[in-house]
Parts: structure tokens; sequence; C-alpha cells
């Protein structure tokens, strides 16, 4: 039965792609876990070498692409769910699709699919980033997020290795209820602010509601933790990012302190969140036992997820595709145009599909304010259009100035008529505007099918 | 130039769907009109005293911190009371119009006493009520349709003192079974359109203003008109959206 059913699933997937229909990501795994629900369980024991789970509301992808590309640079083969199919489904496909010398699988989670995921994949590593409030009506609240995380993180074995980021103040309140923990975190650098932003979650102290003061703030609510009322305080981080330095859109540079001394780290991705980011992958790839040099090389010569710090050249402009689909990841984004001296073309896309999340009350949580006399234009695109215009309004940036066009061919036109060749475009969308913006582009003959990403 | 007093009550702990959306709406549309805004925030253990506002807006929060919440309104609701009686405007949403009520009944059956400024009672529900919510609503005899999102386990129903906002048309509303949604007793309007309702409905946002503008003044003000080309167009999307999505 579980062979007819693996080719069962297999063929799905074949037959999927061949159709050009959603490249097979996910279809196999899910005709498989219909038949054969406990194969997941089956198919992660056969890993040899363990299975690293990556979660967070924002930076999984980029992370588990960091852990691959270092993973690929010393040798090892592993197995990886890509294109963010991060649901049992995609990763039940991945397995299927395994080739048998692969012994290490390394998989970005859905934060919500966790609790669910994790007794079945039994990771050896569990690496959790952050949680921002991200898709409220998919995931409920924040709160009830935590409160699942915290009830699997209680019935984990001991020998799963914990690595939770430090700065996050109900993250690292999990981490404390685990044995076998490493927290990484980002010492005090000049790119932290004194001042928690309006949109920030878990100011509270999740041991005994306290308030939290905060001597640093790096993004939305991580930082430098401390409640005011028990003894609660940011864990010292045996993986710290010290001595950072953010040079613009083209990257970032900083120095990865561990018991092995410091080590220098540089990545072709902006913002001080790939800092994060690249600290996580720095830790897991240690605690696998990657070396020093081959986790600078891996993170160094790495190419930008799907849509995340992606440039895509379009007529001759330069596309970079920053996927914005939550407050504390398009305050991230916007920041990391700040960095730049010049004024920047800029087109906003607002889609309110499932996957994107029903709900646009979020953009009201976006501190767009910051960027509105630092454009050179701004188109706005999407489904919601017009939702996203109104935030721009009451920005304070002239509606007579902006560009409304929801149609992704729409905007593409655009951008080819108002923009010189040569010049470049920061392009923000939620995750199904990222989806028709690559189709239309797709079509165009600008790029590639995502599917065909490894 | 007249002053108009906003309240933004815990946007600290209420204000996970983007609550200051409605604040800035709020603001706007008094500036764009040639008056002031003032907006101070009172927080917990802050002090809230009723004459120092025209408009007190309170938004919606996680449930670990509207039980924090809760519990320091109750230090407050004679103030409350006494800013309604005074005809102070008061927007309450979402975790908002339930704290306006007489109480809520957890899913444990705990009860939390409401600041008392609707008449309303609030128990939770088992499922939660998610999605478009579009309603007829109806203030001192105008209508007009008003389009927003909701998201809550509570059912909530109006006693004799409380009129309802309006009608569902389209989703849920107060308690999924009597179609009405959201409540209005003298100038506290409670709603379950929770985070940023007023910018795609400035119908709504302008008659929280003249009450506003009429506490402040004493006289009731002829508002003057703005372009509303864009909000009407976003609202539009918005009540397709809501009958094409599954
Ligand atoms: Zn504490």
């Amino acid at each position: 039965m579980r062979h007819i059913a693996l080719s069962l699933a297999k063929t799905a997937g074949w037959i999927s792609r061949a159709l050009g229909r959603g490249g097979g990501t996910t279809l196999p795994g899910m005709i498989l876990l219909k038949l054969r629900p406990h194969t997941l369980r089956e198919m992660a024991q056969e890993l040899e070498d363990g299975v690293i789970v990556i979660s967070a509301t924002n930076g999984k992808t980029t992370t588990a692409r960091m852990v691959s590309h270092a993973a690929h640079e010393s040798g090892i083969t592993f197995v990886a769910n890509t294109s963010g199919a991060n649901l049992p489904s995609g990763i039940a496909t991945a397995l299927l699709r395994r080739n048998p010398d692969e012994k290490l699988g390394v998989f970005e989670v859905d934060e919500a699919a966790l609790p669910e995921l994790v007794p079945k994949l039994q990771p050896s590593v569990l690496v959790l980033m952050n949680l921002f409030r991200d898709q409220l009506d998919r995931y409920g609240e924040l709160e009830s997020t935590i409160q699942k995380w915290e009830e699997m993180i209680k019935s984990l074995p001991d020998t799963t290795k914990l690595i939770i980021n430090a700065d996050d103040p109900a993250l690292a309140f999990l981490g404390s209820l685990h044995q076998n923990v490493e927290f990484f975190g980002i010492e005090l650098t000049h790119y932290g602010s004194k001042t928690i932003p309006h949109a920030a979650d878990s100011l509270h102290c999740q041991k005994c509601d306290g308030p939290l003061n905060f001597q640093q703030v790096t993004i939305g609510h991580l930082g430098h933790w401390k409640c005011q009322n028990c003894e609660s305080q940011r864990p010292k981080p045996s993986f710290a990012g010290d001595k950072i330095n953010l040079q613009g859109l083209n990257g970032s540079k900083f120095i990865a302190v561990s018991q092995t001394g410091p080590l220098e780290i540089q990545i072709p991705l902006a913002g001080i969140h790939n800092v994060y980011n690249a600290l996580a992958a720095y830790a897991t790839c240690s605690t696998i036992g990657i070396s020093a040099t081959n986790i600078q090389k891996g993170l160094s010569t790495l190419s930008a997820a799907f849509g995340r710090n992606e440039i895509i050249n379009f007529e001759g402009i330069e596309l970079l595709i920053m996927l914005a689909k939550n407050p504390a990841g398009a305050n991230q984004n916007l920041r990391t145009l700040l960095l730049e001296e010049e004024k920047n073309h800029l087109a906003v896309l607002l889609n309110d599909r499932t996957a994107d999340g029903k709900d646009v009350s979020w953009i009201w949580d976006v501190d767009y304010e910051m960027i509105v006399d630092r454009l050179a234009s701004l188109t706005i695109s999407g489904d919601r259009a017009y939702d996203l215009a109104l935030r721009f309004h009451y920005s304070g940036f002239p509606t007579t100035s902006m560009h409304i066009t929801p149609s992704p061919q729409g905007l593409l036109e655009h951008l080819k008529s108002s923009i010189k060749t040569g010049e470049k475009a920061i392009i923000l969308p939620t995750y199904t505007a990222m989806l028709d913006l690559r189709s239309e582009l797709n079509k165009m003959g600008a790029t590639h099918s995502f599917w065909e990403e490894q | 130039m007249t002053e108009i007093r906003i309240c933004h009550l815990y946007p600290k702990e209420m204000n996970i769907y983007g609550d200051r959306g409605n604040i800035a709406v709020l603001q706007k549309r008094l500036e764009w009109r040639g008056y002031s805004a003032s907006i101070t925030s009172v927080g917990i253990g802050d002090e809230f005293n009723p004459n120092n506002f025209d408009i007190c807006y309170l938004g919606g929060g996680q449930d670990r911190d509207q039980m924090l919440v809760a519990h320091d309104l109750g230090k407050k609701s004679a103030a409350f009371l006494s800013a309604a009686k005074d005809g102070v405007v008061f927007l309450w949403v979402c975790g908002g119009i339930q704290l306006a009520g007489v109480g809520y009944t957890n899913s444990d059956g705990n009860r939390i006493s409401g600041v008392g400024i609707l008449d309303l009672d609030t128990s939770a529900g088992s499922s939660r009520l998610i999605g478009d919510l579009v309603l007829d609503a109806e203030i001192e005899g105008d209508n007009c349709r008003v389009v927003g999102y909701e998201n809550h386990a509570g059912r909530t129903f109006l006693g004799p003192d409380a009129t309802p906002l309006g009608s569902v048309v389209k989703g849920h509303g107060n308690n999924d079974t009597d179609k009405t949604e959201g409540a209005i007793q003298r100038r506290v309007v409670g709603t379950y359109m929770h985070g940023p309702l007023l910018p795609k409905n400035p119908w709504l946002a302008d008659k929280l203003l003249s009450w506003a503008i009429e506490h402040n003044t004493g006289e009731t003000p002829t508002l003057s008109s703005l372009d509303n080309s864009l909000e009407n167009l976003a609202q539009q999307v918005a009540i397709s959206r809501a009958g094409m999505k599954r």
C-alpha cells in the first residue's frame, strides 16, 4: 500500500508540473498525506543525520536557504523544502522527492503548522526566530500561537537542540522551559533604537505579566529587554552578532561571536533582519558541525530567496523585490530603503487572498510615514490597491502624485513607461501579489518559474 | 482655532488591528477642515478625566492584554459613565465593544465586568466569527452602507437602552443570530468592525466628528465636504470582495 501511495503521489507532482499548475511543490504531498497520514513520520525517520526545522513569522525562508547553502558548501547532501512550501503538504512533497543519499533534512515550517509538524518530524535542531503579528484572520492571535508553541516545547525530548532568539522576549521565555537550548541575539548597535515602535507585540513579561523595559530595540519588540517586575531578562546569547555594518541595499557585515571566537560574516542581503537570519543560520550550522570557513563562504555567496531581496531585470529596469506581508517585515523593508542616499522608485502591492490574509488592517501598522519624502515615484497595485492608496493618503503622501493600477500588467506597463533604463525600482508585494507579478514577468520573459529554483 | 480633544485609550495594549488608522482619520479630517486636534494617550495606571476630552477611542487587543485593560478600566468606570452622560463621543471597537458593555463571560465561565456605557452583554462562543462585515448603518435617522472586518469569539446581545449601529448585510455581527451589528447609546458607539474602519467609512467618521465638535463648542457644526473619491473606491472594492471571497 505504501508503495502505491508513494508512486501515485509522485505521479501527481509530475502531472501538475507538466500542466504548469503550481509547480507541483505541494500537490504530491497533499495526496500522500490523504492516502497515508503516518508517512511523514516514517519518511522523516529515514533521515539519519537528523532534521533541522526553522520557524518564525519573518525570515524562515531566508534562514533555511542560508543553512542549505552552507551545508552545500561543506559537501553535505540534504533534502529541503523550497519556495516557501512550508505546510505539511510541502514538506511531504520534499521528502517524497528525496534521494536516498540525502541524510539531513532542512525544513522551514509555517508557525501555525509547527506544533503539528514537530512531533512528526522529530527535529534534532529546532530554530525559533521571532513571532510577530501576521495574518490575524488565519493564525488568530499571537498569544495563542505562543501558547501552542509552549505546549510543543514542553513535550520536546531533551535530545532536540533548541536555537532561540534571545531578543524576542516571548521566545526567550519558551527557551527557558527546555534543557538543551542555545540563544542567539544582536549586541548593542547604533542601528538600534531606545523606543518601541507603534506596532510592537509582546510588551509584557511572559512570566509575570509585568511591563518590559528595553535598553535597545532592533525590530518590533526584538531587543535588549528586562522585566520591570521580576528577574526575567534577555538571556546572554551564546551566538552574538556584534559590530554590525549595514551597507545599504548591497548587503551587511557583522562579527559573529561564539565560544569558538569571533568570525566575520558578510551577507549580500540588506537590513538588520537579515543579520538576525544570518546569526540564526550561523548558530544552526555551528551546532551541526559545519566549519567556520564553510559558513562564511556559504553565507557570502548566497543568492536571494524567492522574492526576498531578489533582483529581476525587466526591460532594462532593475526590480528589487522584497516580500512585505506583515507590519514587522514591511517596516524592516522600509527601513532598509532609508539606508540608501538617493530617492527610490517604489511600488507597493496589496492582495487579500487566503495566503496573504484576508484582513488588510495590518497596513495601518506599517510606518509608511518614514519614507513619504524619500520617494522618486509611488505606484500602488493589487486587489486592494485603494485601501493602500488611502493609507498613503493619510500618511501625508499627495494623492495626485501616486499612480494607482490594481493589475500587475498595468503596474509593469507603468513602470516601463515612467522609469528610465538603468534605474532601480523597489517592489513591496504581499505573497500572492508577488506570484501574480512573477507570472506577469514570466509572460514577458523577464524571469523563470519559481519551482525551477533550488 | 477650535481644538478637538481626542483620547486614545490603551494604545499600547489595544492596537492589534491597525487601530491607529482610526485616530489618523479623526485627526486629519479635523485638520483638513480647519480644526486642530490633540491626541492624548491614556494607559494602564493613568488617570482619565472626563472633562478633558471630546472623543474617546478604544481598539482591539489580545486576550491577555484585554484582561489587563479590563482590570484597569474597572477603576475608571465612574469617570467613563460620567463622560458618556455628558455627551462625550466614544468609539470602542472589537474588544472595546465588549468592555463597554455590562460584562463578558469567557469560555471558562469566568465573568469580567465591563464599564457599562453600553447596555449589552457578551459571552464567549465556541467558534470565532471572522471575515468581511457589511452593514446598513443608521445613526439618528441617517442611513449609509458601512464596511469592515470582524474577528471575535464573543457573542453580544443588546439590552433595551442600546440601539444597533446597523443591520448585517454580509458577515456575522454582534452574535451571528439576530443580524444586528454594533451598538449606540447616547453618543457611545461600539462595533465589531475592528481596526481601521474609519478610513473606508467617511460617513461614520464625520458623524463622530460632528458630535465631538458639538461637545466641544456646544453648537452643531456644518462640516465642509471633503473629496471622498478614494474612500468610496476602497469601500466599493471591499464590498465586492466581501461578496466574492470564499
Ligand atoms: Zn516578569
